[in-house]
């Protein structure tokens, strides 16, 4: 025999307003708001005495679209929007950054310190601040690591920035052949060096790109009040 | 039933939210359900949609919100006009008297209209 499970009001409702934060497009305050009106809308079907789910369902429609509500919210709400879209990509360049940066300090650091040991110079006062500098930046990178676990997971997560991340890398080593015909850890640090400035420069683009993107998208927006 | 424009609905919610709320501080359900009883059911906002309008109210300074603790013991975020908004709402008044008024001279059949 089939057995129905009972229907959860309580739980439709934090489902309903989960979803509602899922969108990034609400405040907290906005969606205990919402909440309560949703609420006031169960309380008026309750004389109707129909099932909680029928009633569920009637006030959610009465809400109106999920979309339809979050675009009229989207206007009102426009730099939290706005930067709750950009928020991903933010940080994923922000790693990006961090990771070209402790690559390019690692590739070069590594460079200088060969060339002064083929020198005989290894206990100049540059060796030691090349040395430091280098260890800094490791230790560095690793602790960004370390602190946004979480946030490498998240901001690592559009692919652009992983794939464009591992062209620059591949194009740093396809690069050094073609410039100076062999390759040695010397040229490879001048080079990481200047696809540092690229990849700086590609970031602002991609910046740039998604800006520009959410503005269009949102001036596209065509939505009722009622 | 004639149904009104949503262009017309539009424009009028600032000075008719106003007016709900001059005469005590309310909240979103309850301004819906006072706008459809008045308005005999011509004007009934989104359920949703009334929110993002009465938070641009707020950013003009024309109303202010604040949390309260209804009897149910539930949460809800009460609405009141500001001094701007009282101003705001003399002034939609006003202008809306003399929309009124020249709407209603054209429409009299015998009122004389010269063409220059």
């Amino acid at each position: 025999m089939e057995t129905r499970s009972p229907f959860d009001l309580q739980l439709a409702v934090e489902d309903w307003r989960n979803q509602l934060l899922r969108t990034g497009l609400f405040k907290l305050d906005d969606v205990d708001e919402l909440e309560s009106h949703l609420l006031d809308e169960l309380d008026s079907l309750s004389p109707m005495q129909i099932e909680d789910k029928e009633r569920f369902l009637i006030a959610r429609s009465r809400m109106g679209r999920l979309d339809v509500i979050a675009a009229e919210y989207a206007k009102v709400n426009v730099s939290h929007s706005l930067l709750k879209k950009l928020e991903p990509y933010v940080k994923g360049a922000l790693i990006y950054v961090t990771l070209s940066a402790c690559l390019g300090f690692l590739v070069a650091g590594v460079g200088v310190l060969t060339k002064l040991w083929n020198q005989g110079e290894m206990l100049t006062y540059s060796t030691i601040g090349s040395g430091i500098a280098f260890v800094a930046a490791l230790a560095f990178g690793i602790l960004q690591l370390y602190k946004r676990k979480r946030l490498l997971k998240v901001a690592l997560h559009p692919l652009f920035l992983i794939v464009s991340f591992l062209l620059s890398k591949i194009g740093t080593f396809m690069i050094v052949p073609i410039l100076y015909g062999r390759v040695n850890i010397e040229s490879l640090s001048k080079v990481a060096l200047h696809v540092s400035i690229n990849n700086l420069l590609f970031l602002v683009c991609i910046l740039l790109f998604f800006i520009k993107m959410m503005i269009s998208k949102r001036s596209k927006m065509t939505t009722s009040f009622v | 039933m004639a149904k009104l424009s949503k262009e017309l609905i539009g424009a009028t919610s600032i000075p008719i939210i106003l007016s709900v709320l001059e005469r005590q501080p309310s909240y979103g359900y309850e301004i819906i359900q006072a706008v459809k009883e008045v308005s005999e059911g011509y004007i009934t906002y989104g359920d949703g949609t009334i929110y993002p309008v009465l938070h641009k109210m707020e950013k003009q300074e024309l109303i202010e919100s604040y949390w309260e603790v209804a009897e149910n013991g539930r949460k809800r975020k009460y609405y009141k006009l500001c001094e701007k908004g009282k101003s705001q709402l003399a002034s939609e008044q006003e202008n809306w008297q003399i929309i009124h008024q020249i709407i209603a001279k054209l429409w009299r059949l015998d009122h004389p209209l010269t063409f220059s």
